[in-house]
Formats: structure tokens, C-alpha cells, sequence
């Protein structure tokens, strides 16, 4: 990583490794529409700046084959595209969780004692 | 503002979003804008009264159609490496040699190879099956083509021997023609052989290629690998 990366870009950096793995997990307990998982990450700050960017995302994560998609009609309204999660995409949260606990952890040690040996 | 004038707001912005977005594939294309459309219409919906500013801001938030391209464009680079070692390029790279004619149509459909690549595929091997072709008269060429009318005498020496065509030929010119020949087809017949080897090496030098230049700029990818590749 450059050494002289400007904060903001630094934030994009880290919201770019993590963001596919918080929209599969806000579809582990139920199947969700776009607008849905926007409203749920508009109320968590920071994740998603561009909300129209979560579309390239989510059609991405299709020809993956970490979610699903169904088409749902709801009554009167548009139909709405239904995103539910795959075996695969419940693999990639649970593998995420592993590798994200591990790294906070070692990061948030290396912040606290600030490379000082114990 | 009218209802018309907001319309005409989102027209602009799915325009603008449909330009951005004619890199990718139609397919690809449609689903994004598709959901995008829906996603402005059910926020629109929401609004109690739609008001310039109101329709403003929901454009914005749903991010500059620059921006959106750009998402889907990194993940179609990171696709298309991915794409790389697919079972349609090994399928090609194996019938090739094997079966060119399915082979050759398989290397055409692939995106993975440069059409130089491609014609290179289309042209050489079927120079090797002329191999076979060949092989035929040349082996007579080579193992004694022509003949010899031989007499011998009750004890089993040759009294008389005439000979015609490459038979009437020295032994050592016989010899020469035979290992030319033998070569000649040699190579024409490893020539399938040797573009699907050609190929492959172009696949994986393209395969690097485009991973040195996603190194840079698709750290997503290395999180998908499993292991904690951030250095």
C-alpha cells in the first residue's frame, strides 16, 4: 500500500474488501430486495457511499453464484428482484467471519500496544 | 415540478447511466439499469411531494453513473481473469489436436484469446492433417516406392535385378529421401500439437497480464480467496 494514501482513499480501501461480505450477510436470515439492503446499509454509516453501486455488486455476486434471485409480485407495485443467499454465499460469510475476527483482532493488538514487545 | 419534469430528470440520469454502462455485456447492462429503474421508482414513490431539490438528491445519493460503471467494470476485469482458465478455453486447447473442426469453433467463442491468436488456431492445424495425406505416397517414397524385378537361381543368389522409379535410385539418395520425408511429416503432424501449446502458453501470459493489472486496483479479490492475502 502507497505510504501516502490520503484518508478518504483509505476508506474506500477498506470498504471495498468488505462490503460484498456485509450485503451477504444481511441476507442470512431472509431474502431481501435492493432498496431493502440499501435502507439496512444506509442506516450503518461509511459502507455504502453511491447507493446505485450495490447493483453491479449484487449482479456480480449472481454470475458467482453467491446469491439467488427470484422475482416477486407485489401486489399492485413493481415486481421486485428477491436476492437470497446460496450455499456458496453462506460459505463466503462464515469463511469472512473467520478471517475478519483474526484480522481485527491482530490489527487492534498492533494499534494498542503500538509494536512496543510485551 | 411536474410530474413530467421529474420524469424527464430520471430519463437523463438512466440515459446518462446507459452510456456508462455500454461496455458491458446486454445482459450485464440490463439487470443493473433494470434494478436502478426500480430502485428510483420505489424511492420516488416514497416522496410525499416530489420537489426538484428532493428528486436531486435522490439522484445523487444513488451515485454519479460514472461511479456505478466503475463498480461493475472492476468486477468484470476481475471476472474476465477468472474466465481465464475456464472449461470452454481447456475444451479448445484439447480438441485442437484431437478434433479440430469442434476445436476451432470452441477457440472462436472463447474471449480469451487475441483474434491474431485465433487465426493462427483456424490456419496451422488443419497444415497437420495435410499430414496424413501425405503420409501415405511419401512412405512409399521413403520405404521403396518403385519396384524391382529380381531372378534368382535355384541356390537363392541374385542373378538379375532391374529396378524403376525411386528404386532405381543409390541406396544412400533412397536413405536422404526417406528421412526428409519422415521429418516433413513429422512436423506436419505435431503441428496441431504444437499450436495448442502455443495457445496455451498466449492464455496464460494474458492471465498474467490482466492479474498485474488488477494487483493494483481489485483488492476484493484477494479477500474471495480465502485466505487473508492483505499485505
Amino acid at each position: 500500500m502507497a505510504s501516502a494514501m490520503p484518508i478518504d482513499g483509505l476508506a474506500t480501501q477498506l470498504r471495498k474488501g468488505v462490503i460484498e461480505f456485509c450485503v451477504l450477510a444481511l441476507l442470512r436470515d431472509r431474502p431481501r430486495y435492493g432498496g431493502e439492503l440499501v435502507q439496512l446499509l444506509r442506516e450503518r454509516q461509511g459502507l455504502l457511499v453511491s447507493e446505485g453501486t450495490i447493483y453491479p455488486l449484487l449482479s456480480r455476486m449472481r454470475s458467482e453464484g453467491l446469491v439467488e434471485t427470484e422475482w416477486s409480485d407485489t401486489s399492485g407495485g413493481h415486481p421486485r428482484r428477491y436476492y437470497r443467499l446460496s450455499r456458496a454465499g453462506q460459505k463466503a460469510v462464515a469463511e469472512f467471519r473467520g478471517e475478519w475476527l483474526a484480522f481485527r483482532s491482530t490489527v487492534d493488538s498492533i494499534l494498542e500496544i503500538g509494536g512496543r514487545d510485551r | 415540478m411536474t410530474a413530467q419534469h421529474g420524469d424527464e430528470l430520471v430519463g437523463v440520469y438512466m440515459a446518462r447511466l446507459g452510456a456508462a454502462l455500454a461496455g458491458l455485456a446486454p445482459e450485464r447492462r440490463d439487470e443493473i439499469a433494470g434494478e436502478i429503474a426500480n430502485h428510483i421508482a420505489e424511492e420516488r414513490a416514497g416522496l410525499s411531494a416530489e420537489s426538484d431539490a428532493d428528486l436531486q438528491s435522490l439522484l445523487e445519493r444513488v451515485g454519479d453513473p460514472i461511479e456505478i460503471a466503475a463498480a461493475a467494470d472492476v468486477q468484470v476485469t476481475s471476472a474476465a481473469a477468472a474466465r481465464t482458465w475456464g472449461g470452454l478455453e481447456v475444451a479448445a486447447l484439447v480438441l485442437i489436436p484431437l478434433f479440430w473442426p469442434v476445436g476451432v469453433i470452441l477457440l472462436w467463442l472463447s474471449s480469451a484469446w487475441r483474434v491474431r491468436d485465433k487465426v493462427i488456431g483456424t490456419v496451422l492445424p488443419p497444415v497437420g492433417f495435410l499430414g496424413f495425406a501425405l503420409a501415405g505416397p511419401a512412405a512409399l517414397l521413403g520405404g521403396g516406392g518403385g519396384s524391382c524385378v529380381t531372378e534368382s537361381d535355384s541356390a537363392g543368389n541374385v542373378i538379375y535385378q532391374s529396378c524403376t522409379g525411386v528404386a532405381a535410385l543409390p541406396g544412400w539418395v533412397q536413405a536422404l529421401l526417406g528421412v526428409a520425408a519422415l521429418a516433413g511429416i513429422a512436423v506436419l503432424l505435431v503441428m496441431p500439437v504444437l499450436v495448442a501449446i502455443y495457445l496455451a502458453i498466449r492464455l496464460r501470459r494474458g492471465a498474467n497480464k490482466r492479474r498485474a493489472q488488477n494487483a493494483g486496483r481489485d483488492e476484493r479479490t484477494s479477500w474471495t480467496g480465502g485466505s487473508a492475502a492483505i499485505s
